[in-house]
């Protein structure tokens, strides 16, 4: 019964009460927090110091102690002020957007926010988490820009639709927080997770492996070793020099480059397939191998390149889950 | 996560510096060991921030508990009790680390030391609590940072001290606001906790010591205004507390418990001369004691709490502490409205048979000698006087039949002796009679301003009953001839009773003055006051709701007045003189007609108003004096002002007639 309860409470407070106090914002950008988008609530230090001042106020009315009296108002309106300075730390702040580059799934995803005050109060330690128990702090000059990065954890390739954005502050005393919700309106893109270790690539459809395997490459240069390279490929004698291993790379001037295909994965799971599609990818493109995809109703040509490499990830992210 | 050494001494100052004044209230020795234990856990933390060990921190807390018992006689009541407090504080630190432990340490401290004020009220521990108070809020800014925030990011003390004072400052007015028109109670709901180590003062007994000890401590006990702004003469100043009836051969008790039940009703006398009413207002400081002494004869006294006994003492219901106010008239006409009920005749008359038999035996030969009363009381005081009686404040002791030592034996002493001899020599003689002690003469401050009561003016005196004109007061003392008061006796406390003496120098008078004028405005603000003040600003009907009404629009009205002063400060900061000249600019030729677009640059509207008023050389030329001005100034600079002023001049006195737009 406790356990339901308090399992529906955290649902509400993680869940729905972010999305429905984010609401507000929606559409609107910079976000720019303000007396209508911001909560105040004492902090437990709050609510012992309101006791003791109260206490001793009621004692001091008590007793017609006047000192012991001005000094409980004394605290009591500099608790207010404090609850004040809380709220102008956030009030006025800016969210100006953000933005992530992708990661595989199951790696932390970086995303940069930007913040933004346009007068002339600095900001001072700002509180900004996208998952509850990952808080950053952050400052904001006076009429200035600052940029954080929250990492957001990510279990499944495609786009994931981040939480709302929780800014909260203390500062100063402490005595209440204040926080404010801020939508995360703009998905962001998960690559499909990397095979732990994929099979080497399949060979071209041309039939001309064999020829490619064997020899006459053209040694082109030596670049550091990565995990996965063939090791015939080692340079031994430059490495002991160098007193890390490097490989050889060759000019793979006809046998370059490779289609892989959703056929090629037969007899795996969905998601194994795309999985092992994107390891392949990176895979060619570490080699410098030009390499093309080919999927159920989609088709992208051979190229090389970081660019081409993303877009084929991009396609693999948001391929639907029974293609 | 453990606080940054910095943060962590910062809140251990903060409760050292809460502790300190109560050193004036507790035995001082029990505050070295919380003191002792702070600064050493402040000097180790830097090198090992874990808790002390639990041998050590057991130890060290039995350690603090023998110390309070032994230096207090126990560990219960309110002083142990804050001595404990106190301890338990300083022994937490030892295993505090945490942002939580600092967080309690300053909700004690803030505790502590506002509770010191119960002890004392003075303009020094104000100016101390305030600087403790700015030492408090830097400690609770700098431990509320985030743990892992850069550790020297703003922790200047400057830039502290002024975030605290400042936030402190502004909280100034606010708190002031609420000390004036918080709705007071008229009377409190609970008294003062026990305090086992009595503050000296006047009792309620009159055993040999009593008074003496008084006679060394200028403690100010009251300060008296009179109405009609005269004072009375030093030998009619007597302010009674205590009536004492029954001697038990050493010690003097009063006839009735000091309990309201125990009132009995009297019947007052007729008196044979007219009153003189005096009324005075008086501003008691307190000792936790329920006297409020009232200048002889009392007719009525006003107190939320006092009440009257059958012999017109004056109590209050509850032990009083701190500054209390009160008012009372008085009959300076030497007679008193106080009759005599066959009780109270009897116990006025009892003397312990056995005990000081000498003394008895020559009241009885006086008593056979004459029966009038004046004449019996003539006796005593030319026996006093014509005899070698002399005053000491450090009389021999005496022994059982202490009386018949003192008038026939040693033949020294003072008040208390010349009282009680007095008053025994007359029961025996057949006249009623008793002791009053109370305070006598006092020292007038400030050319006639106000009469100052202190402790050392204590004193004990006789009172008669005469048939026709009730109870008289008999001074012994004053018997005594001043040529045989012995060294030990300070000042000429015989002369006291006949001059006006201020024994105060320049400078401790104006300290004194001082002191009044901080009890008068500060401290003796009550319910009273508050009506008082209420009344000049006239409102008659004071009740809480006014009050509240009028503390909630204060409240509004300062912090509106601090939102239009910071609203002030940034416009000032913010300001840009060419800015503010194009709105004065658009202001014109929106007036004159032209349609109002929000998303329209400056030189658009220009060109707007140039169509509009194309006969009009001087707009024309204003305008591209505007663009000029901004076009041509280097970004980032301000440009000259006076180009600008004259800009403004100019465009104030642009005149366009209104021409709106029309519907083509």
């Amino acid at each position: 019964m406790l356990a339901a309860l308090r399992r529906a409470y955290l649902h509400q407070r993680d869940q729905r009460w972010p999305r429905l106090l984010a609401r507000r914002f929606l559409g609107v950008q910079p976000a720019e927090l303000d007396r209508r988008s911001i909560y105040v609530l004492p902090t437990g230090f709050g609510l012992a110091y309101a006791g003791v001042a109260g206490a001793l106020a009621f004692g001091g009315l008590n007793y017609n102690n006047n000192l012991m009296l001005a000094f409980a108002f004394l605290y009591i309106a500099a608790a207010g002020l404090g609850v004040l300075a809380c709220f102008r730390n956030l009030d006025r702040l800016r969210f100006m957007g953000y933005a992530a580059l992708p990661v595989h799934a199951g790696q932390p995803l970086p995303v940069t926010l930007r913040f933004e005050v346009g007068d002339g109060r600095g900001r001072s330690y700002v509180h900004a988490w996208l998952e509850r128990g990952h808080a950053r702090h952050f400052d904001v000059p006076a009429r200035g820009v600052r940029s954080i990065e929250l990492d957001l954890s990510t279990t499944r390739r495609g786009l994931q639709a981040p939480p709302p954005l929780c800014i909260e502050g203390r500062w100063p005393f402490a005595l209440v927080e204040c926080w404010s919700w801020l939508p995360m309106e703009q998905a962001l893109l998960v690559w499909p997770a990397l095979e732990i270790d994929p099979p080497p690539l399949p060979q071209s459809s041309d039939g001309s492996a064999s020829a490619r395997q064997s020899g006459d490459q053209e040694f082109r240069s030596l670049r550091d070793y990565a995990p996965g390279d063939p090791q015939k490929h080692i340079a031994w004698r430059a490495s002991a020099h160098r007193d890390q291993l490097l490989v050889r790379t060759f000019e793979q001037p006809d046998h370059g480059e490779v289609l892989l295909t959703w056929d090629d994965t037969r007899g795996l799971a969905t998601e194994a397939r795309i999985s092992r599609l994107a390891s392949w990818c990176v895979a060619a493109e570490r080699e410098g191998r030009r390499y093309g995809l080919v999927l159920p109703g989609a088709r992208v040509d051979p190229a090389d390149g970081s660019e081409h490499l993303a877009a084929c990830l991009r396609l693999l992210a948001l391929l639907p889950e029974s293609p | 996560m453990n606080l940054s050494t910095t943060a962590f001494r910062w809140m251990l100052a903060t409760v050292a510096l809460a502790i300190l004044p109560h050193a004036f209230l507790l035995p001082w020795e029990t505050l070295v060991l919380p003191l002792a234990v702070l600064a050493l856990r402040g000097v180790t933390y830097a090198r090992q921030p874990r808790p002390w060990s639990l041998t050590v921190r057991a130890g060290l807390v039995i350690l603090m508990l023998i110390g309070v018992f032994f230096s207090m006689g126990g560990l219960l009541g309110r002083g142990p009790g804050s001595a404990m407090l106190i301890g338990m504080m300083a022994l937490k630190s030892t295993e505090a680390a945490t942002q939580r432990d600092a967080r309690i340490g300053t909700t004690v401290a803030m505790f502590l030391l506002i509770a010191a004020f119960l002890g004392s009220q003075s303009a020094l521990l104000l100016v101390y609590g305030a600087a403790v108070s700015v030492v408090m809020f830097a400690a609770i800014e700098i431990y509320s940072r985030p743990p892992d925030a850069p550790a020297d990011s703003g922790l200047s003390l400057a830039r502290l001290v002024r975030l605290a004072g400042t936030l402190l400052l502004l909280a100034l007015p606010f708190a002031l606001l609420f000390l004036v028109l918080f709705p007071r109670w008229s009377t409190p709901l609970w008294g003062m906790p026990e305090q086992k180590s009595a503050s000296t003062g006047m009792s309620d007994t009159m055993e040999p010591g009593t008074i003496s000890q008084l006679y060394l401590d200028d403690t100010p006990v009251m300060r008296v205004r009179f109405d009609d702004g005269v004072i009375p003469s030093a030998a009619e100043r007597y302010f009674r507390v205590a009536v004492l009836w029954r001697y038990d051969g050493r010690t003097w008790e009063r006839a009735l418990g000091y309990n309201p039940a125990e009132t009995v009703t009297f019947r007052e006398r007729q008196l044979t001369v007219s009153e003189r009413p005096k009324a005075w207002s008086a501003m008691m400081e307190g000792v936790e004691q329920k006297f409020l002494p009232a200048l002889e004869s009392p007719l009525s006294l006003e107190h939320p709490e006092a009440w009257r006994t059958a012999d017109r003492q004056y109590l209050a219901r509850r032990a009083q502490s701190g500054i209390v106010p009160f008012r009372g008239v008085s009959d300076l006409s030497g007679q008193s409205r106080e009759g005599l009920m066959a009780v109270f005749r009897e116990a006025a008359l009892s003397v312990r048979p056995g005990r000081n038999p000498q003394t008895l035996a020559l009241g009885r030969q006086w008593a056979a000698e004459t029966r009038d009363v004046d004449t019996l009381v003539a006796k005593a005081l030319n026996k006093f006087r014509g005899e070698e009686y002399y005053y000491s404040l450090e009389p021999p002791p005496l022994g059982a039949n202490a009386m018949d030592e003192f008038l026939f034996d040693t033949r020294i002493g003072y008040c208390e002796h010349y009282s009680s001899a007095f008053v025994l020599l007359m029961r025996a003689a057949g006249v009623p009679a008793r002791v009053v002690v109370g305070f006598q003469g006092g020292i007038v401050i400030g050319s006639g301003g106000y009469l100052l009561l202190r402790r050392s003016d204590a004193h004990a005196w006789a009172e008669v009953w005469h048939e026709e004109r009730g109870w008289q007061r008999v001074d012994p003392t004053a018997a005594i001839d001043p040529s045989r008061i012995q060294e030990a006796a300070r000042g000429g406390f015989d002369d006291r009773a006949m001059s006006d003496l201020s024994g105060l120098g320049i400078w401790a008078e104006r300290a004194e003055r001082l002191r009044d004028f901080w009890n008068r405005t500060l401290l003796g603000f009550n319910q009273q006051r508050q009506q008082e003040l209420l009344r000049s600003l006239g409102m008659d009907q004071g009740d809480w709701r006014t009050l509240m009404a009028l503390l909630g629009g204060g409240v509004m009205g300062l912090a509106l007045l601090l939102a239009l002063l910071y609203a002030w400060r940034m416009r000032r900061q913010r300001r840009d003189p060419l800015r503010d000249s194009w709105l004065l600019l658009r202001a014109r030729l929106l007036r004159a007609g032209l349609h109002h677009d929000p998303n329209e640059p400056p030189e658009r509207l220009h060109a707007r108003a140039r169509e509009r008023f194309p006969e009009r050389a001087d707009l024309h030329a204003l305008t591209e004096r505007w663009e000029a001005l901004v076009w041509q100034q280097p970004a980032g600079t301000l440009p000259d002002p006076a180009v600008v002023k004259q800009l403004v001049h100019d465009i104030r006195r642009l005149k366009l007639e209104r021409r709106p737009t029309h519907p083509s």
